[in-house]
């Protein structure tokens, strides 16, 4: 078990070494100037400048390595320095997706957790409930329907989504607020919109995890002792069942927690999700690289949590298993 | 254990909107929210470009001069642009229009208490002038003599000293400025964020440290002093809250020199990019003011269905033009340039029919047979309007198109090779592209291919100085300031922005004797000649039509009338009671 998280501990770092070189290589390869942009007025002095100035005229090795560099300098002292952005003119990146503690409460990152789990708990109250329900009437016209419902949020993209429910919330029905971010009213249905499509996922993995333990001898067991229908599920099966949902949540906590920029823009919710899209439309290197790092961090944090919680669910999976 | 998973998930979710920060306050009666767009990309009035930058740079700072959009007349949608007063008490132009006395008001404050000086002014202005602050727009400021020696001389790492500029701080409050040439729009500019002072004792504590030897020593200013708790300003009004991609709170100056007409106690700038979200805010009530629609929702207002007109949807007719530039270079992608002859530049330009590529690009433009758009009237020094008189411009006309590929060489396109016209991804960009296309091909058998890319790429691609690979380039332009250089500028050679390459000694006369003279008719005269050369003779471009802007204005908000700059100056405006 410790070995197991120091293990993890220690690839850490090289994991994201990897992830930061790949990026930096990737956008260096990318055709495009961040400085121009589609500014296409700017006087090419001016762009002389900049270049020196956010060292665009060294080769891309030298421009990561100073990035690096600072980024460390800055963590010996306690400070995130991700660099400073080039289309907010010299605006900390850092300060650009609240990492800072100042920038922290009104910053991009926490809007996205926040928004996030609020998502990630709706989907797993719903989808949990969805998957146990169909799988204990199964082939039955409640199956059929639950997993017709699940299909429907798997396939309908968000952007279809959220503006059938702006329609109908907001604008027919003046119940939710449209857009915004700030009060707890504004955040139900992008949360809703957000957590749909995992909602869906849970319940499919859910239904297919039970239905397999529904089917195993010790179940039979338990059903023969004459256990009531309830605490067989609830208690000996869903341990068990829950265990692919939980694989999933790994990876799906990390998507969700990064915000998406879908919902984002059409809830106008200040996430960090726009900002994947925005800083590579415009070239914005160190943006670029801070958001992948972030994202980095979660996925990878989240997959340790999980490996961690199989541990204590399971204990069928040992430690040797796990490396 | 299910259980536990949820309490988790609910103790974070709760613990992450408790660590929030809390506005909470109510909004009060003179309270304007409107949708700023974007984000802004700076809020130092140095270095900005953006519409979206300057409406909240005119808010927090004031320059000597500032712009004022007065009402309507009777029957009409757009207010007018006009100047007014700023910082600037009073001013004196001497008689051969080179040298400006500005007289500075003696309660005009920064937002410390502190009075605005004219050396303020000095110390902004060679701020702006210092290559390193690298300010886009630091050639308008080369009107001012001497002005572009010392910029050229600072990026060329040679010493210059600022007194040969011709900048002068006479007094406390009196500011001398001596221009290289006289300049006709030198005023206009005076109220343009470039030219606003800023506090120098703030910067000279976020001096960036550790910048490498190529500053030559010159001192560049770290982005934290805009930050609300830092930022000194001397506007109608103050930075109180920023909260990044959100919005921005301004609250009136209790300093401000005419604070008594200044309406509006708060400001709520929102940041919503997405125009379809900032159309369910507005039509919500969650904000009184959008610049942006929609396609489909503009359509449906536009084209007439709509059950009934709205009085809240107002169109601006813009001071910017598309347009795609031709590559005039001897040789493009590599290979000899056919477009470097003008008569194949001129036939194209002759079978291009801007009403059918209007409706193509959403139907609300108006065609462009020229480049500067109409609707513009200079002052002379007297302040007697000169209005611009636009050349005819290019026609559609493909039996003389038809003509001119003949006599280039060219009959119905055979032996031309292909062309290649080159856009950017996204605002409909694709549709107008195409339309050229077959135009071109129906019309003249020019087989014209495409070569896409999005934005930042485009930029590059555009701007390459040798060996371009498309001969045709699409491009919007908007213009800075009321004059007609601000469009026809980029045209002169080895101007920066010339990305057409295009140099003709005679348009670069025309344009040196325009700038030298006084009579504003008779200059405006020389710039129809120039823009006459350019659009029907020399064909450098391919203007299709002038921009439209469209506007949902809320019926309680006063004074936010829609102009040709686009300025929404929120000193002037209100909320109506009752409204």
């Amino acid at each position: 078990m410790s070995r197991l998280i120091a293990r993890r501990l220690l690839q850490f770092p090289l994991v994201l070494a990897l992830v930061y070189v790949a990026t930096f290589a990737l956008m260096a390869a990318a055709p495009g100037d961040p400085l121009v942009g589609d500014r296409t007025k700017v006087q090419p002095e001016v762009l002389e400048q900049m270049r020196q100035r956010y060292r665009l005229d060294k080769p891309w090795p030298v421009q990561m390595a100073y990035y690096a560099r600072a980024a460390a300098a800055g963590a010996m002292q306690g400070r995130i320095d991700l660099g400073n952005s080039i289309q907010y003119k010299g605006k900390p990146v850092a300060e650009i997706l609240g990492l800072t503690a100042a920038t922290w409460p009104e910053g991009a990152l926490r809007v996205s957790l926040t928004l996030g789990m609020l998502a990630l708990t709706l989907a797993v109250m719903a989808g949990v409930h969805l998957g146990i329900w169909a799988a204990v009437r199964q082939n039955r016209l409640t199956d059929h329907l639950c997993m017709a419902v699940s299909v429907v949020g798997v396939s309908l993209p968000t952007f279809v989504t959220g503006a059938v429910l702006i329609m109908l919330l907001a604008l027919l029905l003046p119940i939710f607020p449209v857009g915004g971010w700030g009060s707890l009213s504004q955040m139900i249905l992008p949360a809703i919109t957000l957590s749909l499509p995992f909602a869906a996922t849970i319940a499919r993995l859910m239904r297919a995890g039970m239905l397999d333990v529904l089917g195993s001898d010790f179940i039979r067991t338990a059903r023969a002792k004459g256990a009531p229908d309830r605490a067989i599920i609830y208690r000996h099966a869903f341990k068990l069942a829950f265990l692919p949902v939980l694989s999933f949540l790994g990876p799906a906590a990390a998507a969700v927690l990064t915000g998406s920029f879908v919902v984002e823009q059409l809830f106008a919710v200040p996430g960090i999700g726009q900002h994947f899209v925005a800083s590579v439309m415009h070239r914005d290197y160190p943006v670029i690289l801070a958001t992948v790092l972030v994202y980095a961090v979660l996925l990878i944090g989240f997959n340790l949590l999980v490996d961690l919680a199989y541990f204590f669910i399971d204990p069928r999976i040992s430690q040797e298993e796990l490396r | 254990m299910y259980k536990v998973l949820v309490a988790i998930c609910l103790a974070t979710t709760a613990a992450l909107v408790l660590s929030a920060k809390w506005s909470g306050s109510r909004e009060g009666r003179n309270t304007f929210v409107f949708n700023n767009g974007l984000e802004v990309n700076s809020l130092d009035p140095h270095v900005i470009t953006w519409k979206h930058d300057i409406r909240i740079a005119n808010a927090l700072f004031e320059g000597l001069m500032a712009f004022r959009v007065d009402p309507p007349a009777e029957g009409q949608r757009m207010g007018q642009l006009a100047l007014t007063n700023g910082v600037a008490e009073r001013y004196e132009i001497s008689p051969d229009g080179r040298t400006y006395t500005f007289h500075l008001r003696g309660d005009a404050r920064w937002s410390n208490g502190q009075p605005v000086t004219a050396e303020h002014f000095r110390w902004s202005w060679q701020r702006v002038l210092t290559p390193a602050t690298a300010a886009d727009y630091a050639n308008l400021m080369f009107t001012i003599a001497g002005a572009q020696a010392y910029y050229h001389a600072l990026a060329d790492g040679r010493p210059a000293s600022f007194d040969e500029v011709g900048v002068t701080a006479l007094d406390e409050r009196t500011l001398e400025v001596r221009l290289e040439n006289p300049c006709a729009y030198f005023l206009d500019l005076t109220a343009f964020p470039p030219f606003f002072p800023v506090y120098p004792p703030l910067l000279a504590g976020h001096v960036e440290d550790g910048h490498p030897a190529f500053f030559n020593g010159i001192t560049t200013y770290k982005d934290a002093w805009t930050n609300p708790d830092q930022i000194v300003t001397n506007g109608p009004f103050l930075l109180k809250e920023h909260g990044y991609k959100r919005q921005m709170v301004l609250e009136k100056s209790p300093l401000y020199w005419d604070r008594r007409h200044v309406a509006l106690d708060r400001i709520r700038a929102l940041a919503i990019e997405d125009f379809k979200a900032s159309l369910h805010a507005y039509e919500s009530g969650n904000c009184q003011y959008i610049d942006a629609l929609p396609l489909p929702a503009l359509r449906a207002l536009t084209d007439g269905t709509a059950r009934r007109k709205r009085a809240d949807f107002y169109p601006e007719n813009s001071f910017g033009t598309y347009f795609y530039r031709f590559n005039c270079q001897p040789t493009a992608a590599g290979l000899p340039n056919p477009l470097a002859d003008v008569r194949l530049r001129r036939a194209l330009a002759l079978a291009v029919d801007r009403a059918d590529i209007v409706a193509v690009a959403g139907g609300h433009q108006q065609p462009a047979s020229v480049f500067i758009p109409p609707g513009l009237t200079v002052q002379d020094a007297n302040g007697h309007p000169a209005p611009y008189p636009s050349p005819t411009g290019q026609k559609f006309d493909i039996a003389a198109a038809r003509k001119l590929l003949v006599e280039a060489g060219y009959p119905g396109g055979r032996g031309l090779p292909e062309l290649r016209l080159m856009y950017n991804t996204g605002y409909g960009h694709e549709a107008v592209a195409q339309r050229l296309q077959a135009m071109w091909k129906e019309q003249l058998g020019v087989q014209v291919s495409f070569i896409v890319k999005d934005g930042a790429a485009f930029g590059a691609a555009l701007k390459k100085k040798e060996l371009k690979e498309w001969h045709l380039g699409r491009g919007g332009w908007f213009g800075d300031y009321r004059d007609p250089t601000t469009f026809l500028d980029m045209f002169i050679s080895g101007n920066g922005n010339n990305d057409s390459g295009y140099s003709n000694p005679r348009f670069d006369d025309l344009m040196r004797q325009a700038a030298g003279e006084l009579d504003q008719t008779r200059r405006m005269d020389l710039y129809r000649q120039a823009e006459q050369l350019v659009i029907e003779q020399d064909a450098v471009i391919l203007p299709l039509y002038h921009y439209v802007e469209h506007l949902m204005i809320a019926p309680e908000v006063q004074g936010a009338w829609p102009n040709q700059m686009g300025y929404l100056v929120l000193k002037q405006v209100a909320i109506q009671a009752g409204g």
